[in-house]
């Protein structure tokens, strides 16, 4: 506790309170005038300057807790005391910040009620951050001390760090935007402007059945669904052959996987038109074959499942593998010793405790597709789909911000949907099998007649991906990808040249400078989400309390809303004080962390379900506390699940671009606006050069995450000579 | 061409339309033209794209978009309507209460003089500059070339008159089998 109160003073008296527009790290501020200086100064030299006056508040409640540092822990008052002071100081906190912004008082009847302030402030820097996170850490202890969850301290903190960061960083842009969805074209508020937009017909219009064209939302529906399931299935193949099969080349098949998940989705659509639109080369070839009209079938559904099917099996297998390579042997021997035949097994053993994988496979796949941007706009064609239908209602000629948040509200309800049936599917049934028990056995093969299919599946699916990703390679060699297609190394060179000179190595390449801003920020991105992601996993699996469930909505909440309304929510939530990060590397940090923490969340859960609570009851009675328990005990047995949340994050972090393109700025560009800016160009080259060299960077780095991390080392016997 | 419900492209194009064929008339030249659309993109610019690598004949864009294909090598010939065609001005803003109100200021002579306006050359932006005295880039479109409408955008740009069009287009026209 008494750390932070210290955090909390640090925070008022040493670091400058608001947000440095050259950002923090540069530390130019330090000799610019630093402590003095009302730019730089910490809430305290603004208090002695008379300034900023509304910050005093903070300074009584900072002494309060000083003076309950001698009570004993069970003592009332002293969580009283603690529940009082942290939750007045953040609400205060951000209170202040809404009130006052740029122009003085926020709202009308502050300023009728106090008269013109006369001054005004910008967004909160780190002093600012370091005094809320203490008065939220003083919060949380005294709820703690109050015997809530058990009176574990860090727990409470937990609980209430996610709680708080997710409010901040998930609920406000996300609220502030849906209420959009209720003002009129005056500013009023009124409900029927949201109903006449949410009956639209270009929403729920089902001509389709009759040769017309149906609405957005039965598209979206109807290809989520259909992309889930064919994701699911094809992981749930790969997973397989990976593990439970004996076919010989299961290494290169597990790294054929990951491909399509390290490669900038607009590529792939790129690579599909060329191959199979209406003048690409497969097209061309079978319509000169057959003597039939080239047409262009592969605008619309037909298009976007491939390219999403393609895009987001890596995902259900990296879900499914972990799940798949987690059920206990043991169970399986079991049955075979009770003389059940290797299909039985796999039939009533194997499969149904493979269930949470397979459902949150589904789950993923499904939220994707839903919220998938890149694809549908390379490759809709005249078949909308709501992220799309989102984006320009935004950023289109309509400029209509009521629709926008209406449409999001629709997705929002089926990836809701989604999310519940999937809990009832799984129901109350129990998929522990990582027991504390001794487990020692061998994962059984699969039946012969399964295992023939699944790999048929596996390997024509890996074909599949091969001949793209080799038209990929093949486009950023060639001068003008399908027109002139002279072979050139031109692209390599424009984009990544080096040049030594006498001053050291200059990168003269036109891409770098986005190349080392996407490493660096996915890099301090991934370890950040795969981090909130497992304490989050951990406090829901583990953890009873109240709210439970709405807080594990909340989590899921940023997963399901698309990236473009993430990125258009955040620029308008986050471009005013109190929180004014737009135009920093901080924005698109932060997008990162909430963007893909539910996969972290999702894959965490999905292997703690397996591991049964008596080991961390083991733990918990030898006398280490909760945080012991999970450092110890929980966290080499996630292993799978950490891997796979830092992979898919800085992956994700490397590729994604639907939230990104409205974050960037001048001085923080990331690799794929960069490579849709240059596509915008025409530079197809250039960009699809850069895009290879992305896949090869992550190729490696997902490599090295593999090293660093390791293998989960479950005691299990191997089988001789293959390797289990 | 574009969906002019997405694309301020096509929705300049709808606009120009009915500036110079009257509502009616140009509303049923819009019809007209339906039947020959296999795709109304998102993206304004997408047509011409789309055209370059053989997937439609002929996209209906800005000028200087499809400049800019035709000068990156893919097989585009670019031509305006000969009975006047509408077009668009680029512009900037500064926000009410900014924070380094002088530097914006600065930045907006700035981009104003003919010098920030020349290194369009450099970045192959085939836009025709505002500042008369800047070069203009040899592939962009000839100005003396083209008949101009008088384009009304006090009226065209305001959201009231577009809400309407575009809701007229939807109801009237993209309904409409193809």
């Amino acid at each position: 506790m008494i750390l932070w109160i210290i955090a909390g003073w640090v925070g008022y008296c040493l670091l400058p309170w608001y947000g440095i527009e050259d950002g923090f790290f540069s530390f130019g501020w330090v000799f610019d005038g630093y402590p003095l200086d009302s730019d730089y100064a910490p809430a305290a030299f603004l208090l002695l300057q008379g300034e900023k006056l509304w910050l005093s508040p903070v300074l009584i409640l900072l002494a309060f807790p000083i003076t309950l540092i001698g009570l004993r822990k069970s003592d009332p008052l002293f969580a009283r005391g603690l529940i009082l002071i942290g939750g007045i100081g953040f609400f205060w906190l951000f209170a202040q910040g809404f009130g006052i912004g740029i122009r003085g008082y926020n709202f009308a009847w502050l300023e009728s009620l106090l008269g013109d302030l006369g001054d005004r402030q910008f967004g909160m820097g780190y002093g600012a951050m370091l005094c809320a996170i203490s008065f939220l850490f003083i919060f949380t202890q005294g709820i703690a001390a109050r015997g809530a969850v058990g009176g574990d301290v860090f727990v409470a903190g937990a609980i209430g760090g996610v709680i708080a960061i997710v409010l901040v960083f998930v609920g406000y842009p996300i609220a502030n935007m849906l209420f959009s969805a209720f003002i009129d074209d005056g500013g009023e508020y009124s409900t029927s402007v949201f109903f006449t937009k949410f009956f639209d017909d270009r929403l729920w219009g089902l001509a389709c059945l009759s040769g017309g064209r149906c609405g957005a939302a039965w598209n979206s529906l109807f290809l989520a669904i259909s992309v889930g399931f064919t994701t699911t299935m094809l992981g749930l193949a790969f997973a397989l052959v990976a593990t439970r099969s004996r076919f010989r080349y299961q290494r290169s098949l597990r790294a054929l996987t990951v491909l399509p998940i390290i490669t900038p989705p607009f590529v792939i659509g790129l690579a599909l038109i060329l191959l199979f639109g209406r003048s690409g080369s497969v097209t061309v070839f079978i319509a000169d074959l057959l003597g039939v009209q080239p047409t262009r079938w592969l605008y619309g559904l037909p298009g976007i499942m491939i390219a999403q099917t393609l895009a987001y099996t890596p995902i259900a297998f990296l879900v499914l593998i972990g799940v798949v390579e987690g059920v206990s042997p043991a169970m399986e021997e079991a049955a075979q010793t009770l003389r059940a035949n290797s299909s039985q097994t796999f039939q009533t053993v194997s499969l149904p405790l493979m269930r949470p994988g397979i459902a949150n496979a589904f789950l993923l796949g499904f939220i994707e597709s839903m919220a998938d941007f890149g694809n549908p706009l390379v490759l809709g064609g005249n078949f909308d789909v709501l992220s799309t239908e989102i984006f320009f209602a935004i950023v289109g000629a309509q400029y209509d911000q009521g629709r926008a948040a209406v449409l999001a509200i629709v997705l929002l309800c089926f990836t809701l949907s989604a999310f519940y049936a999937q809990r009832a599917w799984l129901g109350k049934k129990n998929y522990t099998t990582v027991t504390g028990k001794g487990d020692a056995g061998v994962h059984p093969h699969l039946p012969r007649g399964l295992s023939i299919v699944v790999i048929t599946i596996a390997v024509i699916w890996a074909l599949f991906t091969l001949i793209v990703y080799s038209m990929i390679v093949y486009g950023s060699m060639v001068e003008l990808w399908g027109v002139n297609n002279t072979l050139t190394f031109k692209h390599y060179v424009t984009a990544f040249s080096v040049s030594i000179e006498d001053s050291g190595i200059r990168w003269s390449g036109a891409a770098w400078d986005s190349f080392w801003t996407t490493i660096t920020i996915a890099g301090i991105a991934a370890p950040l989400t795969a981090a909130v992601g497992i304490v989050t996993a951990y406090l829901l699996t583990r953890k009873n309390f109240a709210g439970k469930q709405t807080f594990e909505f909340g989590t899921m909440l940023s997963f399901a809303i698309p990236g473009t309304v993430i990125g258009v929510s955040y620029i308008l939530a986050f471009n005013v004080p109190p929180i004014e990060i737009t135009g920093t590397g901080v924005i698109l940090v932060v997008s990162f962390i909430f963007r893909n923490m539910p996969v972290g969340v999702r894959a965490g859960i999905a292997s703690m379900t397996q591991l049964d609570r008596s080991l961390d009851e083991a733990s918990l009675t030898l006398g280490a506390n909760s945080w012991h328990t999970f450092r110890k005990v929980i966290l080499p047995l996630l292993k799978p699940a950490i891997l796979a949340a830092l992979i898919y994050s800085f992956v994700r972090a490397m590729t994604a671009i639907s939230a990104v393109i409205f974050l960037v700025s001048a001085e923080y560009d990331m690799a794929t606006s960069y490579i849709i800016g240059r596509v915008e160009n025409n530079d197809y080259g250039l960009a699809i050069a850069y895009s290879t060299t992305l896949i090869f960077v992550m190729l490696a780095v997902v490599g090295i995450l593999q090293l660093l991390v390791g293998r989960v080392q479950i005691g299990r016997r191997a089988l001789q000579g293959t390797g289990a | 061409m574009a969906n002019p419900n997405s694309s301020g492209t096509a929705y300049t194009t709808l606009a120009s339309m009915v500036q110079i064929f009257g509502e009616d008339e140009g509303f049923e030249f819009m019809k007209g033209l339906h039947k020959n659309i296999n795709q109304y993109t998102k993206s304004g610019s997408a047509p011409i794209k789309a055209a370059g690598r053989g997937e439609n004949t002929i996209g209906i864009v800005f000028m200087h978009d499809a400049v800019k294909q035709a000068v990156s090598g893919f097989p585009i010939v670019v031509v305006a309507p000969c009975e006047g065609t509408g077009y668009e001005i680029g512009s900037m803003s500064i926000i009410n209460g900014a924070r380094n109100l002088d530097e914006a200021k600065m930045f907006y002579d700035w981009a104003l003089s003919a010098d920030a306006q020349n290194l369009a050359l450099q970045v192959n932006a085939f836009q025709v500059p505002s500042n008369r005295s800047s070069e203009t880039s040899p592939s962009a479109p000839d100005m003396s070339q083209i008949q101009l409408i008088d384009y009304d955008f006090k009226k065209y740009g305001s959201s009231a008159e577009r809400k309407r069009l575009l809701q007229k287009w939807d109801e009237e026209v993209s309904v409409l089998p193809q």
